[in-house]
């Protein structure tokens, strides 16, 4: 390989690389800059598929690749992830994801992660010239901002939700401000939503993870660039199609993580309890007798036997229109807990059986029902998610 | 009164009848500082679920403000003083991908 002055590409490789190398800033030295870069995918969902596709077709020589070791392509996820198939249903993700990667360009080295834990995080992170943070909780979050900024790797990270999505740059330089400079706390564990409970449209994580590969083809490429997303965030409303890059924070020198008197360990840092400890203060304990929660085979036998009951459905109105039980009736949660509703709970003496997705709204409402001083009602342990599991399959799973 | 331009996002519009945007008219004697009208916002504007915007009496972990699109981090955070026509904004942290 020859020098930035001179440099050379063979035939092939101008064929293939053609409409980038005619950017002026980017050309020749750039292809070659790309193909010495290691980047590390983490998360091959909805914002690292796209994003690992696009470093790949531009001939980034390496491409890292990590996500949970038992996360596996499900049918729920192809609306979005798209360098997933159906015919990879059940594979492992970074195994799909490869193949994809492999299929487009060839001449990518991929390294496959099995997972990226306190454990391993700082030295996988110090291995790459850049990481991409494109996972979907708070935890890892955390974790891959603390490797990227003990290892001052520059880290690109991107997160979508619904039809919202923002991406920026974090430890790019000793100015540049880690993940815990700008959120020093996890948000309370009530406030915060994943694709899974909130939803999200494909194409908003698609824009935010093609964002994410742009913004590191021009890193690695040295493009120079005035600006990017150092110091910068990048805020995207889908839902009217808005763009707003806002200034933030520098580095905070009293970070837990990069400031001066930090002492966090990484491998010994406890990321799962820190997420999860930020849990909302007012939130009541449920303390739900178990002599009022039902099995699935249970509430299956009661169905079969004819008797008498009311079947509550307490998930919200668009999850209810997409699937629900015959005989079910819809009461989101959310209206039960208006005063409206909660007058309406005394009512009636029936047999009532409450049931949700997963079977945690239900207990809430479940209380609200014994608070208002009903008997002869209880609740479907795992909702209707572990209805679909053991009683019935073809009762849609989602 | 002061006259700003309130802005909401990352699913904290939720809280306002889903409105991302909304011109409000605060007192300027006791509505002074972002500190103010946080608690303006608390009293005034949400009805429900106090707690995805206020935790221990402050603003909750994980929501971004921003002065004119500049975090206020950079312009004084809660004790900046309020203008006419500022745009503050409250955007909540994503998490998912």
């Amino acid at each position: 390989m020859n020098g930035d002055s001179n440099p050379s590409i063979n035939a092939s490789d101008v064929e293939r690389y053609s409409r980038q190398l005619l950017i002026p800033q980017f050309g020749p030295s750039g292809q070659q800059k790309l193909e010495k870069s290691r980047v590390l995918v983490v998360g091959l969902g909805g914002l690292g598929c796209p994003a690992a596709l696009y470093l790949a077709g531009a001939g980034v020589g390496t491409i890292g690749l990590v996500d949970r070791p038992n996360d596996v392509v499900e049918k729920s996820n192809l609306h979005r992830q798209l360098a997933h198939s159906e015919a990879r249903i059940g594979t492992n993700k970074v195994a799909s994801a490869a193949i994809a990667i492999q299929m487009l360009n060839s001449n990518v080295a991929i390294e496959k992660h099995e997972s990226f834990e306190p454990k391993n995080a700082v030295q996988l992170a110090s291995s790459y010239n850049l990481v991409l943070d494109c996972t979907d909780n708070v935890a890892s979050r955390y974790l891959v901002s603390d490797a990227c900024a003990v290892t001052k790797t520059p880290l690109l990270s991107g997160s979508a939700i619904g039809t919202d999505g923002q991406l920026t740059f974090y430890c790019k330089t000793a100015d540049s401000p880690c993940y815990r400079c700008i959120f020093p706390k996890p948000p309370p564990s009530s406030c915060v939503g994943s694709c899974d409970s909130a939803g999200v449209l494909g194409p908003v994580p698609g824009v935010i993870g093609t964002l994410q590969a742009l913004e590191a083809i021009k890193f690695l490429s040295c493009m120079n660039l005035t600006e990017d997303l150092d110091r910068r965030m990048l805020l995207f409303d889908g839902s009217t199609c808005t763009f707003r890059t806002v200034k933030i924070r520098s580095r905070v020198n009293g970070c837990d993580m990069c400031g001066e008197s930090s002492q966090l360990e990484i491998p010994a840092f406890d990321y799962e309890g820190f997420a999860r400890g930020g849990k909302s203060i007012d939130k009541k304990a449920l303390d739900v007798p178990s002599h009022c929660r039902i099995t699935p085979e249970e509430f299956a036998e009661i169905r079969r036997s004819g008797s008498s009951y009311k079947l509550i459905d307490v998930r919200p109105s668009q999850e209810f229109d997409m699937c629900h039980l015959d005989e079910a009736e819809s009461w989101p949660l959310k209206s039960m807990e208006q005063s409206a509703g909660m007058d309406r709970i005394a009512e009636g003496t029936g047999r009532l059986i409450i049931v949700c997705r997963r079977g945690n709204a239900s207990q809430t409402a479940l209380r609200h029902f014994l608070d208002a001083g009903r008997t002869n009602v209880c609740d479907v342990i795992g909702g209707l998610q572990a209805w679909h599991q053991v009683i019935d399959n073809n009762f849609p799973l989602y | 009164m002061t006259t700003l331009e309130l802005q909401f996002g990352g699913g904290l519009e939720a809280l306002f009848s889903h409105k991302k945007q909304m011109e409000v008219r605060v007192p300027d004697e006791s509505v002074r500082t972002i500190k103010d009208l946080i608690e303006y916002i608390r009293t005034t504007l949400i009805r429900e679920r106090h707690d995805m915007f206020i935790s221990q009496g402050t603003l909750r972990p994980g929501i971004l403000v921003l002065v004119n699109d500049v975090d206020w981090e950079l312009v004084d955070a809660r004790e900046y003083v309020l203008k006419e026509g500022d745009h503050i904004s409250f955007i909540s942290t994503l998490h998912g991908g």
